[in-house]
């Protein structure tokens, strides 16, 4: 019985699941944990995997991770980034999700045009990745989950392969179910980085809806038009829970003075209401968006845009709103590939394969050799190969799991047969995830509302209007 | 680092089970009604009902059943009270209470538990991990693994991890659940023609008095708000008058009346049982449950080993 049981005798030292692995090398780091690169010694396939740091000592299983994985287990959408496995660590108890490999993600998309091609994403792009996130969020927000921290590096997009260009809404770390669109979800900790941040929840709403994505829709597609952040507001770090002028001044500045007839909710708002910083007293310019974004002022481009950037969450556009948008209905159209045009003559961006840190092992420890990124201009295929090709290493192969091996093993695998076994499928450590019954029900159910939800491939608009 | 610390310490084995030393009823009973008053305070909108409906249907696909014996029925109902007892220790939400008994339910369903027979210190294990977790998913303050500690034993906070674990991956990660409570509101509005906050605080209660013997994936979530609105106004409802009112009720439509109304006769049992104590003074200790669960109590760390791995072994088939 191949369980996941570590140590034993001879050969690997590393549980079973750790061995259907070949690690390339680490991608990924944050406040969560690290994510490894790695592929699958069977199919070859290329699999990100996310450690979760250790919780507190004494926390027990971390309330992070919980959600997160209950979250991901309940979503079954092609926009929406999908948990192949959980595996745990028996030894030290750690997490790792298993994910499908996205290549790409907006952040570096809108950095290589920014940086290094100077040159703005060409429109059929732009819009295929905004109907494709709209259409992840669609599905999340009609199951009840607010994303919570939308932001270009949480958007990712697939690499070669049969899903390439195709959009992937990742990290539910700070997803929530919302039982009611009104429960509280104050948490202690941020929400949402700041410059995606609703006006309302800088505000200090304490209630608030699925409208805040929405808002966060609307500052990455004006990035990804602009390639700048709309509004780079500087972090207040005091607390918490800090009061954001700074951030707030970038929004008004840009959108104007917010007026109770504007937005009839803000005189409730706690800051707007205590007025501490005198921000009632400040009036900004109608700037107006245009100056801001470069396109034309009567453009169904600029209208969907300041339908999400509206200052009333109750007026701002929803995700099946935005999805019938004439924007969306009109050349070019938007398509499943976002990242190569269909129509002839449109070039191709090539963009660059996503760093990968081969010193590094699944505990995240540097070998002594300093790190030598792999990352090329040019690897728009066979960008994994790119990975591998990793100059004359030894390292990524093999992993080194010496971190795992810190507790010794006597004691340890009476205990631990439980919940190893007890986890999903009985002859593995792993849990296999069956795609949840619940969640194709619900498509079904989807499907009867609205023919272009919940199905494995988001409806894409019809020609119809052409000529 | 200490080595013992892999095996739950056993250390302490005093079974003191006075349920008098919790008889702080009263002023907690006001508190209760506040904290109902927050759960309740959810959307009721046809849409949201449906969606929830449709959750619940994947999720179990229970009936009533009535296999599971007396030992982990006694085990079960320690399990519960101890979960209750730590809720209002804590302060805890009513929610909170419920989710961590619907995990324990689902873990019992998914694991044979004759082998947890007679190791309280295993039922305790596994409440305390249930109830950390329910805490995790619902409460905004989270207590320490360390401040859950019993009465009776003394668990290490890696044993309490450990459990956790093994209840996550025994319900497969599916922590959201769905409660009856989400409901209440909604089928009180429809079921009643005067629904006030009187009636739903009463529904909630007949839930909480029953919730020791009512296994909660007999029944769905929705199952049990429809009979608790409907026990909370009328004592004296018959399977037929239960399928009458049901049927004017679209969202209703969905529901199997035969459990609305086992569910139902269950709930109107119980306070009657309840009502027949307090009546009588002060409520005896049920003797049963706890003379089952000590006399075993005195389990040698072999023994954790043998439940666990049987448990694992032995899956229920769906």
């Amino acid at each position: 019985m191949g369980d996941g049981r570590s140590g034993g005798g001879g050969g690997v030292n590393r549980p079973a699941w750790l061995q259907q692995y070949d690690l390339v090398g680490k991608i990924g780091e944050g406040t969560y944990g690290l994510v490894f690169l790695a592929r699958t010694s069977l199919r070859k396939c290329c699999i990100a995997i996310k450690k979760f740091k250790q919780s507190k000592e004494g926390d027990g299983v971390s309330p992070t991770a919980i959600r997160e994985i209950m979250l991901l287990r309940e979503t079954c959408h092609e926009n929406v980034v999908k948990l192949v496995n959980v595996h745990i660590n028996h030894v030290d108890m750690s997490l790792y999700l298993a994910f499908d490999y996205a290549e790409y993600d907006l952040y570096e998309i809108i950095r290589h045009h920014r940086e290094k091609l100077s040159h703005s994403i060409n429109q059929y792009t732009v819009k295929s990745l905004l109907w494709q996130l709209l259409n992840g969020l669609n599905y999340l927000h009609s199951n009840w989950i607010i994303h919570r921290d939308l932001k270009p590096s949480n958007i990712l997009v697939m690499g070669d392969g049969e899903e390439h260009g195709v959009v992937k809404i990742a990290d539910f770390g700070l997803a929530r179910i919302y039982q009611a669109p009104l429960k509280p979800l104050y948490e202690n900790g941020v929400v949402v980085t700041i410059w995606y941040r609703a006006p309302e929840l800088l505000l200090g709403a304490k209630h608030y809806t699925s409208a805040v994505d929405m808002w966060a829709v609307g500052c990455i597609f004006a990035e990804l038009l602009t390639l700048k952040p709309l509004f780079q507001g500087v972090e207040a770090k005091a607390t918490p829970n800090s009061f954001q002028l700074d951030q707030l001044d970038k929004i008004f500045k840009v959108l104007g003075h917010p007026t109770p007839e504007r937005w009839p909710t803000l005189v409730n708002l706690p800051y707007w209401q205590n007025d501490q910083q005198h921000i009632q007293g400040h009036k900004y310019d109608n700037h107006g968006l245009h100056n801001f974004v470069t396109v034309p002022q009567k453009s169904p481009a600029y209208d969907l845009l300041s339908k999400m950037l509206e200052y009333d969450s109750r007026k701002r556009i929803t995700a099946t709103q935005a999805l019938e948008h004439e924007y969306f209905r009109m050349d070019p159209l938007p398509g499943r590939n976002a990242l190569v045009p269909s129509q002839p003559g449109e070039k191709i961006v090539n963009y660059p394969a996503r760093p990968v840190d081969t010193t590094a092992d699944f505990e995240g420890t540097v070998a002594v050799q300093p790190s030598q990124p792999v990352s090329s201009g040019n690897a728009a295929s066979g960008n994994i190969a790119a990975a591998s090709v990793a100059p004359s290493r030894s390292m990524p192969r093999s992993m080194h799991v010496v971190g795992m091996q810190r507790m010794p093993n006597t004691g340890m695998s009476t205990f631990n047969v439980a919940p190893q076994a007890g986890i999903g499928a009985p002859s593995s450590g792993n849990i296999p995830i069956p795609r949840g019954a619940a969640v194709q029900a619900h498509q079904q159910q989807l499907r009867r509302k609205d023919p272009s939800m919940g199905m494995q491939n988001p409806g894409y608009p019809q020609q119809k209007r052409r000529f | 680092m200490a080595d013992s610390g892999y095996m739950v310490s056993l250390s302490t084995l005093i079974c003191k089970e006075h349920e008098t030393c919790f008889d702080v009823q009263e002023t907690e009973e006001e508190e209760e009604e506040e904290n109902a008053k927050v759960m309740l305070c959810e959307e009721d909108s046809d849409e949201y009902v449906e969606m929830l409906l449709n959750r619940e249907s994947c999720f179990c696909s229970a009936t009533p059943d009535a296999a599971a014996g007396n030992s982990v029925n006694s085990a079960r109902s320690d399990a519960v009270r101890w979960i209750l007892r730590t809720k209002a220790f804590f302060g805890f939400s009513m929610k909170t209470a419920y989710v961590a008994v619907i995990y324990l339910d689902h873990f019992f369903m998914h694991r044979t538990t004759d082998s947890i027979k007679g190791k309280s210190w295993a039922i305790r294990l596994l409440s305390v991990a249930c109830l950390s977790l329910a805490v995790k998913m619902e409460e905004r303050k989270v207590p320490a693994l360390s401040e859950f500690q019993t009465e009776d034993y003394r668990f290490d906070t890696e044993a309490i991890q450990r459990m956790e674990l093994l209840v996550l991956g025994t319900l497969e990660w599916r922590m959201s659940m769905v409660t009856p409570f989400s409901y209440l509101s909604h089928f009180a509005s429809k079921l009643q023609q005067h629904a006030s906050e009187g009636v739903l605080w009463k529904a909630i209660k007949l839930v909480f008095a029953s919730i020791e013997v009512m296994n909660l994936v007999d029944y769905r979530a929705s199952v049990i708000a429809a009979a608790a609105v409907l026990a909370a106004s009328d004592e004296g409802l018959t399977q037929k008058s239960v399928k009458s009112k049901m049927s004017t009720v679209s969202s209703c439509r969905s529901l199997d009346t035969d459990h609305v109304f086992s569910c139902y006769s269950l709930l109107i049992h119980e306070t009657q049982k309840e009502k027949l104590k307090t009546s009588k003074g002060l409520a005896p200790p049920d003797h049963s449950v706890a003379d089952g669960l000590s006399v075993d109590s005195s389990v040698d760390t072999d023994g954790t080993i043998s439940f666990v791995v049987a448990s694992s072994k032995r899956r229920r088939l769906q």
